[in-house]
């Protein structure tokens, strides 16, 4: 028993432009808006986006992380009190790639840190390289970030299924993203939802929607985050709901948390 | 013992008692059926013989396995000869005599090695297999001093080009290869157009002298990338099938035989076309 409380989430979209880091970034900021802490983690190595949508150019991160004498605390930049974020790299593609060392050295780095949050949030980049897979597979939650576009339901479709076969991934939390309506959004999980049960046997789990929202493209050229920006749009509505419903699941599972690491297999005895 | 003979020892006695001992022991190692390497150390004093009469004496009596030492001066120099004979021998088991590349019997182990490295690191592995174009003529017009000397200047041209960690052998008679771990058919075909244009360019003087006469080489290439199960002896037929193809398109030319592709990729993890008309249309 490590009586930890730090809930941990992967985000992730098998297809790019999702909307998944403005997702993170604003579920982040409402999680602060009720006082629950949160660290935000940009995995999209190589390309990093966490740190443009806030309007900072941070001069160290995650990669600095390998030099010895650097620390988790050393990279960390504050959003606001008790919101943090460790920023990635950008243009270095010998970096996209995290190898099972370079992760090593990573947690083992980040993992005392990361405890003193409530939760810990994984930005994972598009896709399904390898990088993508054993990082979801590392966090108690994954969140699938989908729209209603058929070409990204076939995308986190297919990283699910990788995810299932592969990694033995069988649990998933999905959130649809730039819904035009409910009935959109019910359709798109639904669709998924059943593809899964289907020809993969797994139950999706439903974290509902965020409506479409053009305050969002405005907020993105102020490099703001929407819920700032502006808190009462429909979809910072969304996401302040999704972002109760997270805490929800925190609160109810509590002692299960409890038992389990952070990160599977972090921290290592 | 009188010090002016050349060999100052009772030749025919040492000789015959040398090799009753040798017979027993090899007869005495089928029985016990003992690894080789569990060798019997034999001691005899052979007054004043110096390591140039031993080894004259162990040619001329077939007793290359035994080894010479002092007992009562300094054994550095037959230790050094012994040294220098193993290393000779070890040499010799992996390289080709005539062009100094690595024999086919290092290629094969090298090969083998490569491709278990590839399928377990998942990482390109190419083998090319060259064949001198009309060799026999060469060898018929200009004599095998010539053709020796092609032969030669092929592998010193094989060798220069190549990167230190490929691998370059003579397969025997006109036949070359090379293992290029790391290299994929495209970046390996880059460099064997480069190879096969340089020999292209080499003009060789025929032996009056009078003349220059040029060579060309046809080369089987093929990559195996890990991903499927195969042996040495598949993929060295996978390239000599390649090379066969170039020689019947007109030799002087690179051919490349494909594994096939699409074994490597894992059904389970493909998302299928029913998988995808049922996310669009919920059939």
């Amino acid at each position: 028993m490590n009586n930890n409380k730090t809930l941990s989430l992967s985000i992730m979209s098998g297809k790019g432009g999702v909307g998944k880091t403005n997702i993170v970034l604003n579920l982040g900021y409402a999680l602060h808006a009720m006082n629950i802490s949160s660290l935000l983690m940009d995995c999209d190595l190589g390309l990093a986006n966490l740190d443009v949508l806030l309007g900072i150019s941070p001069d160290r991160n995650l990669h600095d992380l390998l030099q010895s004498g650097v620390d988790a605390e050393d990279i960390l930049v504050s959003i606001e009190n008790g919101f943090d974020m460790l920023p990635a790299t950008s243009g270095v593609p010998e970096l996209v790639e995290m190898d099972e060392d370079f992760q090593d050295i990573l947690f083992k780095k980040l993992i005392t840190l990361a405890g003193e949050y409530d939760f810990l949030m994984l930005d994972l980049g598009a896709g399904i390289s390898h990088t993508v897979l054993s990082l979801a597979s590392l966090t108690q939650l994954r969140v699938v970030v989908v729209t209603p576009e058929p070409t990204s339901l076939t995308d986190s479709y297919a990283m699910i299924k990788v995810l299932a076969t592969q990694y033995g991934v069988k649990d998933f939390l999905v959130l649809i993203n730039q819904a035009a309506n409910a009935k959109e959004a019910k359709l798109t999980f639904e669709r998924l939802d059943a593809a899964c049960r289907n020809f993969l046997n797994i139950e999706l789990r439903n974290l509902g929607f965020v409506h479409q929202d053009r305050t969002l493209v405005e907020a993105v050229r102020h490099q703001t985050p929407l819920l700032k920006f502006a808190p009462q749009t429909t979809a910072s509505k969304d996401i302040v709901g999704i972002a109760k419903k997270l805490l929800r699941y925190r609160e109810d599972n509590l002692k299960r948390i409890a038992g389990r690491p952070i990160l599977k297999n972090f921290p290592s005895e | 013992m009188p010090t002016d003979k050349k060999i100052n020892f009772p030749e025919p006695a040492l000789a015959s008692e040398l090799s009753s001992l040798q017979k027993e022991l090899c007869e005495h190692y089928n029985e016990c059926s003992a690894p080789l390497n569990q060798a019997v150390w034999i001691f005899r004093l052979l007054n004043g013989m110096s390591p140039e009469d031993w080894d004259a004496f162990a040619a001329e009596h077939d007793l290359g396995q035994w080894l010479s030492l002092p007992i009562d001066s300094d054994a550095y120099p037959n230790l050094k000869r012994f040294q220098e004979t193993l290393e000779k021998l070890a040499y010799q088991t992996d390289h080709d005599p005539l062009t100094g590349l690595a024999n086919r019997r290092a290629f094969d182990r090298i090969l083998d090695i490569e491709i278990e490295r590839s399928k377990r690191a998942r990482t390109p592995l190419s083998l090319a297999i060259f064949d001198l174009d009309d060799f026999k003529r060469v060898n018929d017009t200009y004599g095998h001093p010539k053709g020796d000397e092609v032969l030669r200047a092929f592998a010193s041209h094989l060798k220069a080009t190549t990167r230190r960690y490929d691998l370059a052998a003579r397969f025997g008679g006109e036949e070359f290869a090379l293992v290029m771990a790391g290299s994929g058919v495209v970046r390996a075909q880059r460099m064997l157009d480069r190879l096969l244009h340089e020999f292209r360019q080499l003009e060789f003087t025929t032996p009056d002298g009078n003349d220059a006469f040029r060579v060309t080489c046809s080369v089987g290439l093929t990559c195996y990338k890990g991903s499927v199960n195969i042996t040495d002896k598949e993929l060295i037929e996978m390239a000599d099938g390649a090379l066969y193809d170039a020689k019947a398109a007109g030799k002087d030319q690179i051919r490349v035989s494909r594994l096939p592709f699409a074994d490597n990729i894992p059904n389970d993890t493909l998302v299928h076309a029913n998988e995808k008309q049922f996310l669009f249309g919920g059939k």
